[in-house]
């Protein structure tokens, strides 16, 4: 149990993909301009990294080294098509707003890096856990991205005026350069925090 | 020995590959009759939504189409005793980003019905404004021939989106096409 909590921290504070291992850039700053996007992009990643990690970690006998890297990126292009024809049938508006984001997932360093770094030397149930705690770090970050540009780049939650007329939205947030600037301010907050923790200890 | 570690590697490979085109191929069997379903269901409201006064679509191809015309698609908007009441037409302008997929109801006076916006790649927050239901409003009942102003539009002028006039350029084109096409559709039906 202990192991699990440390695992979930660490996937989510200490070693979090997007505020500390700074991978899996490209889809955290397209998709992160609201915030449904972001947590629908959040947790088809969870759910695409779980998935491969368990498998990984049950076939890491089986996988010769040699041909790891192929028979990896077939496993998750398999679990990202799954994912992509899932949403086309059943969520096609999401489906329509992530668009060719969702195919990229199988490009998305954050989920060859997992199962290179942790699925291919470890037992199911702990892989399948850094699955999840990587998935849910990555998904509270991507959320708390899309949060601060929907909400002064649109003036929205979740598609709810929050501001009424009088706010003029900063529409360059919603921009990619206000994505980059977004995310540099939130990795030098997260920085700060973080920091200050670990000098107090 | 080397040729053993050959087929070995393939084998794995194949094995691998075979076992996710299996679980593909199910899944694909299970999701392609509802995205189709979805997807013909998105079609119809669509063009259901430009033309609130029809009730069935019948898909029509001219013979005197252009080849290199930004129209797409015609279909024939009926009302429910099969009386023409206007088209619907999909076309797919230029816009800033990409082609942007319009689709636009004319009623058989040649004035525009409703807009929609079915897809575009137009820039969040500025160009993809245009998609907005209250921007697209102002064409009904507007007929051939609208221009784009930055302000204060009048008569048959359009009200640009705010820094995104090349996206309100490429839809208005497409809304002038959608008209011209009708009008001369018109008149070949009343030479039959």
């Amino acid at each position: 149990m202990s192991s699990f909590v440390k695992q979930l921290k660490e996937g989510i504070l200490t070693n979090n993909p997007i505020f500390v291992q700074l991978i899996g850039m490209c889809p955290t700053l397209a998709t992160s301009t609201s915030l449904k996007n972001g947590i629908g992009m959040g947790l088809a990643v969870t759910f695409v990294l779980m998935c491969s990690n368990l498998v990984i970690s049950l076939l890491r006998k089986f996988i010769p080294s040699k041909v790891r890297i192929a028979a990896y990126i077939v496993i998750i292009a398999g679990f990202v098509t799954i994912v992509d024809l899932s949403l086309q049938a059943y969520l096609p508006e999401l489906s329509s707003s992530l668009g060719m984001f969702i195919p990229l997932i199988v490009v998305n360093c954050i989920i060859l890096a997992r199962a290179e770094a942790f699925a291919s030397k470890n037992g199911p149930l702990p892989s399948l856990i850094d699955g999840l705690s990587m998935g849910l770090g990555f998904t509270v970050a991507i959320s708390i991205l899309s949060t601060v540009r929907e909400l002064l780049g649109s003036g929205t939650i979740y598609g709810l005026p929050v501001f009424g007329d009088g706010y003029t939205p900063i529409i360059m947030l919603i921009l990619p350069a206000g994505g980059f600037l977004t995310l540099g301010l939130l990795i030098a907050l997260f920085q700060h925090l973080t920091r200050n923790k670990e000098e107090s200890k | 020995m080397k040729n053993n570690e050959y087929f070995h590697l393939g084998g794995v490979l194949l094995a691998i590959t075979a076992a996710v085109a299996l679980l593909l191929g199910f899944f694909n069997n299970l999701t392609a009759d509802v995205i189709a379903a979805t997807k013909e269901e998105n079609e119809r409201l669509s063009m259901q939504s430009v033309m609130p006064n029809a009730s069935s679509f019948e898909t029509i191809e001219p013979e005197n189409m252009q080849q290199d015309s930004i129209i797409t698609g015609i279909s024939e908007a009926l009302d429910e005793n099969g009386q023409r009441v206007g088209y619907c037409f999909s076309l797919s302008p230029k816009g800033y980003g990409g082609e942007v997929s319009v689709l636009v109801g004319v009623n058989s006076d040649l004035t525009v019905n409703g807009v929609s916006i079915i897809s575009h790649s137009e820039t969040p927050g500025l160009g993809a404004n245009a998609a907005d239901e209250e921007w697209l409003s102002q064409f009904s009942g507007k007929t051939a021939g609208i221009t784009v102003v930055k302000s204060s539009a009048q008569g048959n002028q359009i009200q640009a989106v705010t820094s995104a006039t090349i996206t309100s350029t490429a839809v208005t084109t497409a809304v002038n096409s959608a008209l011209d096409m009708a009008e001369t559709l018109n008149e070949e039906a009343q030479q039959q």
